[in-house]
């Protein structure tokens, strides 16, 4: 239909469909010679149109990374949430659990020792509790052995963690940091399924008496060393996965941290992607809309990202293209350290370079790496926000548990509170 | 609308494997947690900066957005490509927001003058008010445009907010806009010619007046 309607809500719909490029051709080509004829409506369109315009004045949201870094705990905690089974008897393990960490929170393990119980389960569990994560994602003891045969772990573990003495003075001796850990795991693993719980400590057992203890115990070490530097929805990802598929995802996992840069090859990465990426979008402006070279250099790290992950999913032949090039190549080869030039020298087929430059990209523009990167104080009103879920919502105990932490670990650890506290209470409410 | 149904009943098919962001959240789906960061990455800004338009509060628009990412992220083993990714993600969004606004309405902490089911925030006459430093003869700067637009917005209704913010802001055509707030397209035609209308009609003035200071 062509013609238009003397009704003027008709009219109107007709102009603001066409100033939003919803008619047909045909359709539009009456609009438009009607705005000819009429200067009546040519300045109802033009209005409408300077109208619409103003609002490209309204202000975009600025995010800081703390907000990524918040809302990826939040995930990462309703991940753990969704396997665990909602247990019906969970009210009065969490309420047995609160008794015991309240105790110790207000007046240290040693109170423990009123509640022989729980001293004893507590000093019992504690090997468990020091590496909770290793013995969640550790199925079975075969799992330990296979890693073990993979050598997966074998570069961490000459680290060892500092064990303490399985005594209720020793945990008392620990420094603050490792205490409240040990309250955080404690907490933890009182929450599992009983099952769970008699699992690990089943494996504990099996663990101690297999007559490489020693050699799989250092696994198990290396193991939570590397699962702690994970994030958290990392390692509810691998939790979730069976054995098989968990031990690919760990082996792949390792394989990519191997091909990682060090702190200054990683600089002469970034700057030699923001290069290749910059000269892309001029040359291919319709492939690339962030032009990183246009930004400040406050901004230009992560409009890189940007404009790189778009790329790799709209143009991946450009995007690998783009870094295949051999000049581009060797612009690299000659920024990077020895230790970087021999990692881009073992990667002689196009396929073993796309997977050493992935492993780059993520190192230098995955999300974790610009959080950390960016290291942002909260905006104001988040801070004030949970400056008031601190003195409203934790008792003495709590904030002065938290009070003797170190102030980002103190942070981090609020900031964790507060998302759980805040998830419970929106699951109350309406 | 519940999630499952929104991801099928798009009427605004398109190739879905098309978009990179459906494949970003195939991978989601299939287990890649570094996927659902990226996609984070990708919408956080764009859904706080409609989300704070639309309650008009910064604090609990952030709220809002990492309610939208948790359910995103609940649902992506029954997530099935039926539309783009974002209108999914602002389906989901809008009914998050109604949620919140039901439950603010329930507690009473908001004052809702409705006029013919519309919730409006601010009459013109409060507009009016809220703009009075605008005295005529005066160049409008950039702030005080800023706040005249973001008063005008204010006038329009929740639902008209919400289209006029993802055709701006998203550039969703009417189509995408029908399912993400679970409407007719036609009745997305209406709803965004009265908002426009209304803008022009609470802009104009301002306009007018900042253009051609002389005239009386």
């Amino acid at each position: 239909m062509t013609d238009i309607q003397p009704d003027p809500s008709e009219l109107r719909e007709r102009l603001v469909a066409y100033l939003d490029g919803e008619l047909d051709g045909a359709s539009a080509r009456a609009v438009e010679k009607l705005v000819a004829r009429e200067p009546q409506v040519e300045r109802e369109l033009r209005q409408l149109e300077r109208a619409w315009q103003l609002l490209d004045r309204l202000p975009r949201a600025e995010l800081d990374p703390s907000f990524t870094r918040s809302t990826v705990e939040m995930v990462a905690l309703a991940v753990e949430e969704e396997q665990r089974p909602s247990a019906s008897s969970g009210r009065l393990r969490a309420a047995q659990s609160l008794l015991v960490l309240t105790i110790l929170a207000v007046a240290g393990f040693s109170a423990v020792r009123f509640w022989p119980d729980a001293n004893h389960q507590l000093l019992r569990d504690l090997p468990i509790l020091e590496h909770l994560e290793a013995y969640r994602q550790t199925s079975s003891i075969d799992f330990l052995r296979r890693l073990e045969k993979a050598s997966l772990f074998a570069d961490e573990r000459v680290v060892t963690a500092p064990t303490p003495e399985a005594t209720l003075t020793g945990i008392e001796s620990l420094p603050a940091e490792q205490k409240t850990e040990l309250h955080r795991d404690y907490e933890r693993f009182v929450h599992l399924p009983p099952e769970e719980q008699r699992r690990l400590r089943t494996l504990h057992i099996e663990i101690e008496s297999d007559e490489r203890a020693a050699e799989l115990t250092a696994v198990l070490v290396a193991l939570q060393k590397w699962l702690k530097q994970l994030s958290g929805i990392e390692r509810a990802e691998l939790m979730a996965l069976d054995a098989d598929s968990r031990f690919e995802r760990m082996a792949r996992l390792r394989r990519d941290e191997a091909r990682r840069l060090d702190a200054k090859d990683l600089q002469a990465f970034i700057a030699w992607a923001e290069g290749c990426l910059g000269r892309l979008a001029q040359q291919r402006p319709d492939a690339i809309k962030v032009r990183p070279n246009d930004v400040p250099p406050a901004r230009r790290r992560e409009m890189t990202a940007r404009a790189a992950h778009e790329l790799r999913l709209t143009h991946p032949f450009l995007f690998a293209s783009a870094f295949n090039d051999p000049g581009a190549r060797r612009e690299l080869y000659d920024t990077l350290s020895p230790s970087g030039r021999r990692q881009l020298e073992l990667a002689k087929a196009p396929e073993e370079r796309r997977l050493l430059l992935q492993t780059w990209f993520a190192q230098a523009f995955s999300p974790q790496a610009m959080a950390r990167a960016a290291q942002l104080q909260l905006p104001e009103e988040k801070q004030t926000e949970l400056k008031r879920f601190f003195q409203t919502q934790l008792d003495p105990a709590q904030r002065a548990q938290l009070l003797n932490l170190p102030a980002d670990q103190m942070q981090r650890q609020l900031r964790q509170r507060y998302e759980q506290w805040k998830r419970g209470k929106r699951s109350d409410g309406p | 609308m519940a999630i499952a149904s929104a991801a099928s009943d798009s009427s605004a098919r398109i190739e879905p494997l098309a978009d990179p962001e459906v494949r970003l959240m195939l991978e989601v789906r299939d287990g890649n947690a570094a996927a659902f960061e990226e996609l984070m990455l990708r919408y956080q800004k764009r859904l706080v900066t409609v989300l704070e338009h639309l309650v008009g509060k910064r604090g609990q628009a952030e709220d809002l957005a990492q309610e939208v990412f948790l359910r995103v992220y609940r649902a992506r083993q029954s997530y099935v490509p039926a539309s783009k990714f974002s209108t999914w993600l602002f389906t989901i969004a809008n009914n998050v927001a109604a949620n919140a606004a039901r439950s603010r309405s329930r507690r009473r902490e908001v004052q809702v003058a409705a006029a013919e089911g519309d919730d409006r925030i601010a009459t013109i006459d409060e507009l009016a008010l809220a703009a009075s430093g605008l005295m005529p003869g005066r160049q409008l700067d950039k702030a005080e445009l800023r706040e005249v637009v973001q008063a005008a917005l204010a006038t329009l209704s929740e639902r008209q907010r919400l289209a006029v913010l993802l055709n701006k802001f998203e550039g969703m055509n009417y189509a995408d806009i029908a399912t993400t707030m679970d409407m007719s397209p036609q009745a997305i035609k209406s709803l965004l010619c009265r908002a426009r209308e209304k803008l022009r009609e609470v802009l104009e003035p301002y306009l007018e007046r900042g253009e051609r200071p002389a005239s009386p």
